[in-house]
C-alpha cells in the first residue's frame, strides 16, 4: 500500500480542523469535511420562525440517492467557506444541472420547464410559501428515482406525498377504489394523483391546458378505460368509453360544451366508487340524485335501465333488437327497391328504345 | 261515392291542374322541413365522421343543430295538421284522401308491374291518379312520421318524459328515433329521387311540384285511368 495518500489526507484534515481550508475551498470539498459537522445526529438550529431544524445529513441516506456521487459542493455551491457558521447556505437551485442539454450528466430533461408552467411553478414565482419546489416532492438529500420503490415520487409513494399538502383530498382518494387498488391492493394500473393531473406540469382544473379541465376529463379518464390492456385484466369494460361518446353527453362535450356531464360528473371525482357500492354516486339507489344534480325532478326511471347502454350488443335487449330490426328492414327494403327501380329503369329504356326504332321504321 | 273528376275548367292548353295550391303549399313545407331535419339528423347521427362532425360544426355544433332540427320538425307538425284539416275539411281534400287510400287493386298493380317489367305482361298496369308507387310513398311517409312524432317529443322533453317513462323506453325511444330516419333517408328518398327525377318519363325532373299540372301527353301516358276520366268528363 502506498502510505502518499494517507498522509496526504491527514495533512488536508489538520489544515481544515484549523480553518484553514478557504484558499483550496474551490476544489472539490470531500463529504468527510461537511460531516464533521452534519454528520451528527443532534446538529440542529433554530430557523427564523422559532422552529428547530435538524441539520443532520445521513451519509447512508445520500449514499443510497441519486446523486451518491456528487459532493456536497455541487448543489451547495454558495458555501465557500468551511465551516460556513452564520452564513447560511441558500436553497439548492435544482435546475443548476437539471436542464435540457446539461453537461453535468443529469437526465437531459425538460421537467423543470414544464414545472414553471404549472401552477406550482407559477405560485412558487408569485412568491406563495406554501407552492411547493422540486425538493417538496422529490425531496433532500435521499431523492431516488421515480422507478425506484423506495422514491417519495414511486408510483406507490407519490399520492401520499402530495397528500403531505392536499390531505383532504387524500383523504377522499385514499377511500376511492382507485387509492384502495393502489394504496391497499398494490395493484400497479390503479391511478395516482399524477396519472391523471400530470406530473410536473400540473394545472389548475381550471386551465384548459389541464389534463382535468372539463373538456379533457373524458379523454384523460379513456387512457386508461379504454384501453382493454389496462383495465381488461380487471374485469372492467372499455365501452364505457364509447358509449359516453356516442350518448347526447358525449357528443355534447366533443362539440365544446362545458355544462355537460363528463366522467367525473357522474362518477365523482377522487372519491370515485364502483356502481357496486352503496356510497358510490352511481349506485342504483343515488342515481335519481346524481342525475337530479342537472336533470331537475330526475326520479328511480333513470335507474330503470343501463346508463352506459350499448345498442350493438344483445345485452342491450329490446333496444339491441329493434335496432337489429331497423338494420335489417333497411337494408332489405333498399335492396327490394334497388331491384324494383332497375328493372322498371331497363324496362323503360327498352320501351322507349322500341318506340325510337319503330319511329324509324315509319 | 265515387271520387269527383278534377273539373274541366282545370284543363287549359294541353295542360292539367294535378295538384291545387294548398298542395303545392304542403309539399313546400315537407321538402325544406324534411332537408332539414334529414341534415340535422343525420349529422348528429353520425357525429363521429369527418363528414358528419363538418355539417355539425356548420350549423352551429351540437345545441343549435339541435334547435334547428325542433323547429323543422315544428313546422312538418304543422304540415301535419293542415295536411289534415285539409282531408277532412274540404271536399277536394276529402276526394285526394280517397284517391291516395290503399285498395287491394294497389298490390296487384305491383305485381302487374312486376310481371311487365320482367316480361311475362304486355302492358304495364293502368294507373289513375295516384300510382301504386305513390301511394306505397305516400304511407311510408305517413307512418314514419306518425313513428317520428311521439318518440321526437319523447327525446325533446326528456326530463318529462321521464317522469314516466325509465330509461331503457327513453333508450329505445332513441333507437327508433334514429332508425325511422335512417330508412326514411335511404329508402323514401331514393325511391323519391327515381320516381320525379331518374325515371326517364320525367328525366331530369317533374315539374309538377313547381307548376301543379301535368302535361296531356305525359297524364295519358303515366295516369291513364285519370286521362280517360278526364276526357268522359270534358266530353259530357
Amino acid at each position: 500500500m502506498n502510505p502518499r495518500p494517507i498522509k496526504l489526507a491527514l495533512v488536508a484534515l489538520a489544515a481544515g480542523l484549523a480553518g484553514g481550508w478557504a484558499a483550496a475551498g474551490r476544489a472539490q470539498a470531500p463529504l468527510q469535511t461537511c460531516t464533521i459537522c452534519h454528520a451528527k445526529p443532534d446538529l440542529e438550529v433554530v430557523d427564523a420562525n422559532g422552529r428547530v431544524r435538524s441539520l443532520y445529513v445521513d451519509e447512508k441516506v445520500l449514499k443510497a440517492s441519486v446523486h451518491a456521487r456528487k459532493s456536497c459542493k455541487d448543489c451547495h455551491f454558495d458555501v465557500k467557506e468551511i465551516p460556513h457558521r452564520d452564513r447560511k447556505p441558500a436553497k439548492v437551485q435544482c435546475t443548476h444541472c437539471h436542464y435540457q442539454g446539461n453537461p453535468e450528466g443529469a437526465p437531459q430533461s425538460d421537467a423543470y420547464l414544464e414545472y414553471a408552467e404549472s401552477i406550482h411553478g407559477q405560485e412558487a414565482a408569485r412568491g406563495n410559501p406554501q407552492a411547493p419546489l422540486c425538493q417538496d416532492c422529490h425531496g433532500t438529500h435521499d431523492i431516488r428515482h421515480a422507478r425506484d420503490p423506495e422514491a417519495r415520487v414511486s408510483r406507490m409513494n407519490v399520492a401520499e406525498t402530495c397528500g403531505r399538502c392536499h390531505l383532504k383530498i387524500y383523504g377522499e382518494y385514499a377511500g376511492s377504489i382507485h387509492g384502495v387498488a393502489l394504496l391497499q391492493k398494490r395493484l400497479p394500473d390503479a391511478p395516482a394523483c399524477t396519472d391523471c393531473h400530470g406530473e410536473h406540469a400540473i394545472r389548475k382544473k381550471e386551465d384548459p391546458n389541464s389534463k382535468v379541465y372539463v373538456s379533457n376529463i373524458a379523454e384523460t379518464c379513456s387512457r386508461c378505460h379504454g384501453n382493454e390492456n389496462i383495465v381488461g385484466k380487471y374485469g372492467i369494460e372499455t365501452e364505457q368509453v364509447a358509449t359516453y361518446a356516442d350518448s347526447f353527453h358525449g357528443i355534447a362535450e366533443k362539440f365544446g360544451a362545458k355544462t355537460v356531464a363528463n366522467c367525473a360528473s357522474c362518477h365523482g371525482i377522487h372519491d370515485i366508487l364502483p356502481a357496486d357500492d352503496p356510497r358510490s354516486s352511481v349506485a342504483l339507489h343515488n342515481i335519481p340524485k346524481t342525475c337530479g344534480k342537472c336533470h331537475p325532478g330526475a326520479n328511480k326511471n333513470f335507474a330503470k335501465g343501463k346508463i352506459h347502454v350499448n345498442p350493438d350488443k344483445a345485452e342491450a335487449g329490446i333496444i339491441f333488437w329493434v335496432k337489429l330490426a331497423f338494420t335489417v328492414l333497411t337494408a332489405g327494403t333498399m335492396a327490394a327497391l334497388i331491384g324494383h327501380i332497375l328493372l322498371d329503369l331497363r324496362k323503360k329504356l327498352k320501351v322507349r328504345r322500341a318506340a325510337k326504332n319503330e319511329g324509324r321504321h315509319d | 261515392m265515387k271520387p269527383k273528376a278534377l273539373p274541366s275548367s282545370r284543363r287549359k292548353n294541353g295542360l292539367v291542374k294535378r295538384w291545387t295550391r294548398a298542395q303545392l303549399f304542403q309539399h313546400w313545407l315537407v321538402l325544406l322541413s324534411l332537408i332539414l331535419l334529414g341534415l340535422t339528423g343525420l349529422a348528429l347521427k353520425y357525429h363521429a365522421h369527418a363528414w358528419a362532425a363538418w355539417l355539425l360544426q356548420r350549423m352551429g355544433g351540437p345545441a343549435m343543430s339541435g334547435t334547428l332540427h325542433r323547429t323543422a320538425a315544428v313546422v312538418l307538425i304543422g304540415t301535419v295538421v293542415f295536411h289534415l284539416a285539409h282531408a277532412a275539411l274540404t271536399e277536394y281534400g276529402h276526394q285526394e284522401f280517397r284517391r291516395i287510400r290503399l285498395r287491394a287493386q294497389d298490390f296487384r298493380d305491383f305485381l302487374h308491374m312486376l310481371k311487365f317489367n320482367l316480361g311475362s305482361a304486355p302492358e304495364p298496369p293502368k294507373t289513375a291518379k295516384y300510382s301504386y308507387q305513390e301511394k306505397f310513398h305516400y304511407w311510408a311517409v305517413a307512418l314514419i312520421v306518425l313513428l317520428m312524432i311521439p318518440s321526437g317529443f319523447v327525446l325533446w322533453f326528456e326530463n318529462e318524459a321521464m317522469q314516466f317513462l325509465p330509461k331503457w323506453i327513453y333508450d329505445l325511444t332513441l333507437v327508433l328515433h334514429g332508425g325511422a330516419g335512417i330508412f326514411f333517408f335511404a329508402v323514401v328518398v331514393l325511391s323519391h329521387l327515381y320516381s320525379v327525377h331518374l325515371d326517364p318519363r320525367v328525366f331530369p325532373m317533374d315539374w309538377m311540384w313547381l307548376t301543379g299540372t301535368i302535361s296531356e301527353d305525359q297524364l295519358r301516358a303515366r295516369h291513364p285511368l285519370e286521362f280517360e276520366e278526364l276526357e268522359e268528363r270534358s266530353g259530357s
